[in-house]
């Protein structure tokens, strides 16, 4: 191991040597301090700089580019918050298609709730051509097309009337609809049919006591 | 001293509850008749029975009398009162097997609005309802109007009217031939008017894309719901479902016309207009009205989100005449956010709602009547303060011609009108209680007695059941009167003290 010539001097005696080691390691020691002094100086500078730039703007309106994927409870229930905000629920089709008499080649739908989220039913304004993908509107005995759209939401809409809506801008389908019509069974009418005969007997019969007492 | 009911009201009582069960089963063989055309054999077989179980139990209510008498008027307050209960229960009990209620007392409530016409349901998923059910809704709908105004022309409820050619002029033992033929003309205007309607909104729908079926099925509907103003929809979404101006402004009109005396409907019908024009409450409501509506208007501009005039005008009318009218139509469903409709407007709208709009009509609250005799006998008691004890007061109603207003009227005006505050006063501070915000929870209240059932933040479907019970209460007082059912449980409460005392008394004899 060689040493710089101006330090030779301490190299004389075992003690010079130890005192040499303690003197390195003090220098090695501060130099580490001094660094990372330095760093957490630097550091700190640079994270105050972050909270200048990063101040809440309290005044600043929600962001429509971002996409909320929701359900339509939620959104019939007042959340203000996706007020304006582009919105993508899923939900059955019911009832009927509406004409759009302010909007020419749009239809109005409305999609209810799926099964197993809170009830809640919303319009929809969809292009014309968007209703060729709805095979059966719900309704008793039909579970209509699920469909899935992405649009905006307004909760009260300055174009129909301050109404709760959304105007899509993609519709796609989730699933088919299908039919559960009822099935006759004499079994299921005999008890009616039972009770409504009971019924006209006693008539018959409260009329005989009336016409006895007369 | 209060009266007690004896064993033969209650027979003769019986008698009438049974008549009225029999007719409940007569009326559920319309959705039946409905169901077996769209195929909905489900809902038929629980029409078919329970139509018959009205009958068995009709006829076994009838048993108890065999040969009715003539009712008298307590009798005839007690009948209305609990007919209302029993046939919002019996109607109930098909709808809770339709799987749509999540409990019994649920869909007895939904019952209780539908027959006292108040646009409330806490039914799930209204969407996928049976046309059967749906048009078993309306038809209690229908019922319950119609009940109410021969109630009104018969018993007393339209005051100015009853107590000059009822009560004082044929006796109370007329009651029952008056009221059938009072019921003929009822039914006859109002089915005249739902099927003018009807066709009406039918071919609008035509219009706006609906199938010819479909058209007529919500057409007929929403008629029954306009002339009734029970506001009822068959769909979830409400009047908003049909996205229309002309459905809307031709529901408000036919509203409007229910808002009216029937009486003074059938004047109009005949073409004299001029009884409509002259009557006193018809200018109350032209000024009560306009007064508030300007403060409506005003709000809604000023505050809400919508910044499209036009809209908010033609909104706003259609709302406030929803509300005034006591219909309880929205066409924009939120009315609780504040962003939508400000804290001011849905106050103005309270206020209409809770006055309401003329006597012998299917609409709720204090009524434009009352509101004119408490209005008309409060400056009459400031000008007596400043004229001389000889000057002679008298105060006016037009209605049908000139009319005297009586010490007796004015008393039961303002007692009608303590008793409605007190009522809104009751509900709202229940809603208080149960952690619902002050605001919500009068405007609830007021909704529910005066039978409108407007939109509030309260969602009934997840209110607790004592909460929906005193809302219960609220709408049956509302519809049939405070006063008469008032007197009505207290005397029932009478009764059976007094039966309790007796056999205390007897037991104590007979040990003796």
């Amino acid at each position: 191991m060689t040493y710089p010539s101006h330090w030779h001097h301490t190299y004389d005696s075992a003690r010079g040597t130890e005192y040499n080691k303690a003197m390195y390691a003090c220098l090695y020691s501060f130099i580490a301090l001094l660094m990372c002094f330095a760093f957490s100086c630097i550091c700190s500078s640079a994270y105050a700089s972050d909270e200048q730039t990063n101040e809440i703007d309290q005044q600043q309106t929600p962001d429509s580019s971002f996409l909320y994927d929701t359900t339509i409870s939620d959104l019939v229930n007042g959340d203000t918050s996706k007020q304006n905000s582009t919105v993508q629920v899923t939900g059955e089709v019911v009832g009927d298609s509406v004409n759009a008499d302010e909007n020419p080649g749009k239809k109005w739908i409305t999609l209810d709730a799926l099964p197993g989220e809170n009830s809640g039913s919303i319009s929809v304004l969809i292009d014309q051509d968007d209703l060729s993908l709805i095979d059966t509107y719900g309704e008793y005995a039909a579970h209509g097309t699920v469909l899935r759209v992405r649009g905006t939401f307004h909760m009260a809409c300055q174009t129909h009337d301050g109404i709760i809506d959304i105007h899509a801008d993609n519709v796609s389908k989730v699933e088919d609809g299908y039919q559960t019509p009822d099935v006759f069974t004499l079994q299921s009418m005999i008890p009616g049919i039972l009770t409504c005969l009971a019924a006209v007997l006693l008539a018959v019969l409260y009329h005989f006591v009336r016409e006895r007492q007369r | 001293m209060w009266l007690h009911f004896t064993l033969r009201d209650a027979r003769s009582i019986s008698y009438y509850l049974g008549v009225i069960l029999i007719a409940e089963g007569f009326a559920m063989l319309i959705p039946f008749v409905f169901g077996c055309i769209a195929g909905e054999w489900e809902a038929v077989a629980r029409y078919l029975f329970w139509a018959g179980t009205c009958g068995i139990c009709g006829t076994g209510l009838r048993m108890i009398r065999i040969y009715p008498e003539g009712l008298s008027r307590q009798q005839a307050t007690m009948l209305s009162g609990l007919g209302w209960l029993l046939v919002a229960f019996m109607g109930a009990c098909p709808l809770w097997m339709s799987g749509h209620f999540s409990s019994f007392f649920n869909a007895f409530f939904d019952c209780i609005a539908a027959f006292t016409t108040t646009n409330v349901s806490i039914m799930n998923d209204l969407d996928h309802l049976s046309y059967a059910d749906n048009i078993w809704r309306f038809v209690m709908a229908f019922s319950g109007g119609i009940a109410v105004v021969v109630l009104a022309l018969t018993m007393g409820e339209d005051e100015i009217h009853s107590h000059h050619d009822m009560y004082y002029e044929e006796g109370a033992e007329r009651i029952l031939p008056r009221a059938f033929k009072v019921l003929r003309m009822v039914i006859r205007v109002m089915l005249i008017t739902i099927a003018t309607f009807a066709i009406l909104q039918t071919v609008l729908l035509l219009f706006h894309g609906f199938a010819p079926l479909r058209a007529a099925y919500h057409g007929s509907l929403l008629a029954i719901s306009a002339s009734t103003t029970s506001g009822l929809s068959p769909m979830q979404n409400g009047i908003m479902y049909y996205h229309s101006w002309p459905v809307a402004f031709l529901l408000i009109v036919a509203t409007l016309f229910a808002g009216i005396n029937l009486r003074i409907r059938i004047r109009v019908f005949r073409g004299r207009v001029g009884s409509f024009l002259h009557d006193t409450a018809t200018r109350a409501a032209g000024i009560w009205w306009l007064l508030l509506l300007v403060v409506f208007i005003s709000s809604l501009v000023l505050s809400s989100s919508i910044t499209n005039i036009g809209s908010l005008i033609t909104t706003g009318i259609f709302e406030f005449f929803a509300a005034a009218t006591t219909s309880g139509f929205s066409i924009i469903n939120v009315q609780y956010n504040p962003q939508v409709m400000p804290s001011g407007s849905l106050l103005a709208l309270c206020i209409v709602t809770a006055i309401g709009a003329s006597s012998g009509s299917t609409t709720g609250g204090v009524q434009l009547e009352r509101l004119v005799v408490v209005a008309k006998s409060s400056v009459d008691t400031i000008h007596r303060a400043i004229s001389p004890d000889s000057a002679r007061h008298v105060i006016v109603f037009h209605r049908l011609g000139r009319r005297i207003v009586g010490e007796r009227l004015i008393q039961t005006s303002m007692l009608m009108f303590i008793l409605y505050i007190a009522m809104y006063t009751v509900g709202a501070l229940a809603g208080v209680s149960y952690g619902y915000d002050a605001v919500s929870a009068l405007s609830q209240s007021i909704t529910m007695a005066s039978n409108a059932g407007l939109n509030t933040a309260i969602d009934l479907t997840q209110a607790p059941d004592p909460l929906k019970v005193i809302y219960l209460i609220e709408m049956w007082l509302g519809r049939l009167g405070v006063i008469p059912m008032l007197g009505i449980m207290a005397k029932l409460v009478f009764t059976i003290s007094a039966s309790i005392n007796r056999s205390i008394i007897q037991r104590a004899r007979n040990r003796s």
